[in-house]
């Protein structure tokens, strides 16, 4: 029997980086890591050793994962009808060990807005467009988000700003909504095509493993533009005030006449116009204005009232009005009398 | 940002719409509609909202029936002449309204020259015919018109006017200041019938009403005017008185004075007819060209003439005496004095 045989081992970790310096993401992939062991006995009297009596090595494999999430609070950007230069911004975040580029693919779900894709950016009514920002106030660069397209290698550890901007409708009534679902997928080095999960490389290749949210190599961001308007409503009528038969009636001043119903030549005519803001809107309205030209066959003779309305204006049969702010739930009347030519 | 400011960056919209023709001094024609849009705008987003059309309305134009009709003599009297032919009282009458209507003439007379209406336009004295026309004067081409009932004188278009004209034929009989009264009125029909035009209400911004604006706002209207025979107011008076019984044989009876006492109509007296033609002072008007003829009967011989007073000639030829005045007015007396002998 061996007499006091020790095994005495000692295990060093040596670590050659080969492609880039270690970071937080992880050791990048296809790194080999080589574990050697020195034995050491007695014997006779003597102490031997044997180095590198053993070695067992792998390679590190790749860990393709991201985070994909949207920076606006509640995912949800406000925005005014008419509005230029609205943006929706996601953060994409590689969070694997190796820099890998990316596909942003985005979908319009529930577009009440009716917004369409311009690749090129030109920020046309109706339209919005996709950018890449190297950091938050970088340069914006053009992306396209249709098909497969590369968002350039995104370093480990790296990001990409993802802004969406658009140019609202001015049609766009007040809660109008659209969301956005925009999702990244990594792509393979070249970026020519989805980079899938690779195992079965054993410790001497490259396993790509999936390690995003899901394991699936796809993230998922929703974000929404919210339209806030006012929910204006004009109405327009006409009644006759005076059938002035005898021709004697101040339209100017006159009251009302009771059973004045017909619109005859040198009849006193009233329009009522009425602008309102509905209680439930979103926003009032600001420097609000109507105008009405009176149509042939009428002679414009004069304002006879005048209700919220910070001005109004009279140039012929032109006649024009405009109130500075009209919250929800306020209305502006004018009754403009004419007579019937 | 200053309201003004947004003024200019401010569309205009207006809509209108004429279906009917244009419009005319009378006014716009029924059922012309007349629409008229608001458009209203915001900012918003840094932009501005525009809403064309934002709202409207329309209505349609009713139809005014409105006409004025009226005498157009002066004083609403006519002076006639008696005997005078085509004495003509002339009404006015225009459609003020916005569309097109026929109108019915009616006309009742009274009044001692009693005038007689004939129809056919036949002018015999003592009646009179209705003739409507463009022009105030009496035309050849006016059209009589018989006002028995309703019938009418053809559509006036909105603005348009036509004349109606009484046209008497005085009789020779009648007196100074003979008066004749014509009431007469017109009614407004539908264009194009003999139905008298109702007022129709109730019919909506879209539907047409029918109104009346005439000055008695019920579709009629009446004028009246009188025709007045001017005349004079003649009259006679002849007396005889003796000047001189002549009893000597050696009197002047041309021209003596005439003598007192005088009263016996004996063979050889000397005897003067005084023949006065007065117009009363009421008269209407002055007698022109009298003429009194005066044949000196049996039993005497014209001797000359003593006086003339008024005439402007006085002239004597086979017993016949001829008195001529151009014009005797009113109140104004012409005489001349006679003398004779007895045979």
């Amino acid at each position: 029997m061996p007499r006091d045989t020790r095994f005495l081992l000692s295990a060093a970790a040596i670590l050659s980086a080969l492609a880039q310096p270690a970071v937080a993401a992880g050791a990048p992939p296809g790194e080999i890591v080589s574990n050697a062991m020195t034995l050491s006995y007695d014997t006779g009297g003597d102490t031997i050793t044997q180095e590198e009596v053993a070695e067992a090595s792998f390679t590190v494999d790749q860990r393709l994962s991201f985070t994909f999430a949207s920076l606006e609070e509640g995912g949800t950007v406000n925005v005014e009808p008419g509005a230029t230069a609205q943006d929706i911004q996601l953060i994409l975040t590689n969070t694997g060990n190796e820099a890998v580029p990316f596909d942003i693919n985005v979908a319009a779900v529930a577009d009440q807005l009716g917004l369409t894709l311009d690749p090129a950016g030109g920020g046309e009514e109706g339209t919005y467009s996709v950018f890449l920002l190297e950091e938050p106030g970088g340069t914006p660069v053009a992306y396209d988000p249709s098909g497969v397209v590369s968002t350039g290698p995104i370093p480990a550890d790296g990001s990409r700003i993802i802004v969406i901007r658009a140019t609202i409708p001015r049609s766009a009534g007040d809660g109008a909504l659209t969301s956005f679902e925009v999702s990244a997928a990594p792509l393979t080095p070249n970026g020519s095509g989805t980079q899938g999960a690779v195992r079965g490389q054993g410790l001497g290749a490259v396993d790509i493993v999936y390690a995003d949210e899901g394991e699936d190599g796809s993230e998922l961001s929703e974000t929404s533009y919210q339209v806030l308007a006012p929910q204006l409503t004009a109405a327009k009528d006409v009644v006759v005030v005076s059938e002035n038969r005898s021709g004697g009636f101040s339209c100017s001043g006159g009251s009302p006449e009771p059973e004045a119903e017909a619109f005859i030549p040198g009849a006193c005519i009233e329009y009522t116009i009425t602008l309102s803001n509905a209680p439930e809107a979103s926003s009032p309205a600001t420097f609000l204005q109507f105008n009405d030209t009176l149509p042939e066959g009428v002679t414009f003779d004069s304002v006879a009232v005048n209700n919220g309305f910070d001005e109004l204006d009279v140039e012929g049969a032109m006649i024009s009005g405009a109130v500075a702010t009209l919250a929800p739930g306020n209305s502006a009347v004018v009754r403009i009398r004419a007579t019937v030519d | 940002m200053p309201l003004t400011h947004m003024t200019r960056a401010f569309a205009v919209a207006s809509l209108l719409s004429l279906t009917g023709g244009a419009a005319l001094a009378a006014g716009t024609e029924p059922g012309t509609s007349v629409s008229s849009t608001v458009s209203i705008s915001y900012s918003s987003g840094g932009t501005t909202i525009t809403q064309d059309e934002a709202a409207s309305v329309e209505f349609v134009v009713d139809r005014k029936v409105d006409f004025s009709f009226q005498g157009q003599d002066a004083g609403g009297t006519v002076l006639a002449d008696q005997g005078a032919d085509e004495q003509v009282m002339v009404f006015r009458l225009e459609n003020e309204g916005n569309d097109s209507s026929g109108y019915d003439i009616d006309v009742a007379s009274a009044g001692d020259i009693g005038l007689t209406h004939d129809p056919a336009g036949g002018g015999e004295p003592g009646t009179y015919s209705v003739y409507v026309g463009t022009e105030s004067d009496l035309a050849p081409e006016d059209a009589v018109y018989d006002h028995d009932g309703t019938t009418t004188i053809g559509d006036l278009p909105a603005d348009a006017v036509r004349f109606v004209k009484i046209v008497a034929h005085v009789p020779g009989g009648a007196g100074d200041a003979a008066t004749d009264t014509f009431d007469v009125t017109a009614t407004a029909l539908d264009a194009g019938t003999s139905t008298v035009t109702v007022e129709v209400t109730g019919q909506g911004l879209q539907g047409i009403d029918t109104i009346f604006t005439d000055p008695d706002e019920d579709g009629t209207e009446q004028a009246t005017e009188r025709y007045v025979i001017q005349a004079p107011q003649l009259s006679a008076d002849k007396t005889a008185a003796v000047v001189s019984e002549n009893l000597t044989g050696d009197f002047d009876c041309g021209g003596g004075a005439a003598e007192s006492g005088a009263e016996a109509a004996v063979p050889g007296a000397c005897v003067e007819y005084v023949i006065s033609v007065s117009n009363a002072e009421d008269a209407s008007s002055d007698a022109v060209n009298v003429i009194i003829t005066d044949e000196l009967p049996e039993g005497i011989t014209y001797a000359g003439i003593a006086a003339n007073t008024g005439f402007d000639a006085v002239n004597e030829a086979s017993g016949t005496v001829t008195a001529e005045l151009a014009a005797l007015p009113p109140g104004a007396t012409a005489s001349v004095r006679i003398r004779a002998t007895v045979n």
